[in-house]
């Protein structure tokens, strides 16, 4: 059951890529951002799962994918939080991210080992983003929220929610038990977040057909 | 060996969930919280519509009031003079013949034309103050004030700031309104013996402020705004995108305040 669950959960990513695609016209730029970014996923998902399937070491997608979907989901914040977020400081923290995470990539951890320090360093400041959004959000006018607003909240919400236990995921997975039986349960734990945030991607982007 | 490792797996799967139910907590305050202040937004616009509503009734009220004392004043004595005049211009034909009886009567319509005349003045007056029109508000309120002086025992005081400009006539007139209906009701409830009221100016605002040194209003009666006029002042002032404000305590005076833009 686990085991199905572990295999199933993060195709449910195609829900909300379907929606998003169907309403592409008419979503906002930062809700065009999350359809690319969930584009990005698909792919990285299906290429993965193509070369697990050929047992052939896919770590090396992963990387790429930590530094694109990292990348991607900050322009987001950024055009969410454009007022007090300058060009300047989103250029600095993704450049100084990519550069963190290919020297991890290439030196520390190595291309075919997973990256848990660049993925735990990108949790912890998607958690910053999605808190500063969340609290900034709260002090906003009536007035200055957007037609886009509600889904853009159920997509923080999902987005905080996964990178919390992300972040101790990836803080702690290298202390974890190596048997197939144990990795099998935990990432069985990271699929059922990853199906929560899908289940709020699809509700943020069906919002935005109600309204 | 075995147990700290038993140990290590199950707090990774539980300090996972657990991170995530924590910011699921996070995310079902804020949500509330949301909540929260969009309902109280609801009843602030509520209230905002309800006053609005109190407005627009209160102004109907008043030209209604206005109408039928103006109907009550023209039927009453306007009406009732023009009448007997025209009785007693039918007593013209059946008295001809007698020079004394017509002096009579002619003296009596002559009378009564005078009073009509008089009435006509009055009503006329209560609509538009004659002064108002070609001497502007502060003249009008001095005049105001004089006959105050004259018909009541109160000191009244009117200072009026140099070079206080000449405003548009709808304005000056809601002003002297305004001043006329605390006037009243000073000289009516608050048993004051000193009425101040002053006319400042600055480049953006027009102030006319108006104090009693009577025993004030009840906090109560105030905040409700009825009974006093007050709402009428205030819809006065709305309508000129102005505001008023009105202060007192007990047994310490009356005092408010107009603030129109200039």
């Amino acid at each position: 059951m686990i085991d199905l669950f572990f295999k199933v959960a993060p195709w449910l990513i195609i829900i909300p890529l379907v929606l998003s695609l169907y309403h592409f016209k008419i979503l906002s730029e930062e809700l065009k951002i999350i359809t690319y970014y969930l584009i990005v996923s698909t792919l990285t998902q299906i290429i993965a799962f193509t070369l697990w399937i050929l047992s052939k070491n896919n770590f090396p997608v992963v990387h790429v994918y930590t530094l694109l979907e990292f990348s991607l989901l900050t322009l987001f914040y950024y055009l969410l939080m454009k007022d007090i977020v300058t060009k300047k400081m989103f250029l600095l923290i993704v450049a100084a991210f990519t550069i963190y995470s290919v020297v991890n990539s290439l030196f520390i951890q190595g291309l075919f080992h997973m990256n848990t320090y660049a993925s735990a360093l990108r949790s912890l400041l998607m958690i910053c983003f999605s808190l500063t959004f969340l609290f900034t959000d709260i002090n906003r006018d009536d007035k200055d929220k957007t037609y886009f607003s509600p889904a853009v909240n159920w997509i923080n919400y999902g987005l905080l929610i996964y990178f919390s236990g992300a972040l101790f995921l990836f803080s702690f997975v290298h202390f974890s038990p190596t048997d197939l039986h144990s990795q099998i349960n935990i990432w069985a734990v990271h699929s059922l977040l990853l199906g929560v945030l899908y289940i709020f991607l699809t509700i943020g982007i069906w919002k935005v057909r109600r309204i | 060996m075995e147990g700290s490792t038993n140990l290590i797996y199950l707090s990774l799967i539980f300090g996972m969930l657990g991170f995530a139910i924590l910011a699921g907590g996070v995310v079902f305050f804020n949500v509330r919280y949301q909540k929260n202040i969009l309902k109280k937004q609801r009843e602030l616009h509520q209230k905002e519509n309800e006053y609005k509503l109190m407005l627009i009734k209160n102004t109907i009220e008043i030209t209604e009031t206005e109408r039928k004392r103006i109907a009550g004043d023209l039927h009453d004595e306007i009406g009732s003079h023009l009448s007997t005049i025209r009785m007693l211009l039918n007593n013209f034909k059946s008295k001809s013949d007698n020079p004394k009886e017509v002096e009579g009567l002619a003296d009596e319509s002559k009378s009564l034309l005078d009073n009509t005349i008089s009435s006509v003045r009055t009503i006329s007056h209560n609509l538009l103050p004659p002064g108002l029109e070609k001497f502007g508000l502060v003249n009008t309120l001095e005049d105001l004030c004089s006959s105050l002086r004259a018909s009541a025992s109160v000191s009244v005081e009117l200072n009026v700031q140099d070079g206080f400009p000449e405003l548009s006539k709808t304005t000056e007139l809601a002003l002297y309104r305004i001043a006329q209906e605390l006037t009243t009701n000073s000289l009516r409830h608050s048993k004051a013996i000193k009425l101040t009221m002053n006319l400042n100016f600055d480049n953006a605002t027009i102030t006319f402020s108006f104090q009693d040194d009577g025993v004030g209003i009840d906090e109560k009666l105030l905040s409700q705004k009825k009974g006093l006029g007050l709402l009428n002042i205030e819809t006065r002032a709305i309508a000129l995108n102005g505001k008023c404000t009105f202060t007192t305590a007990t047994r310490k005076g009356f005092k408010a305040i107009i603030e129109i833009p200039g």
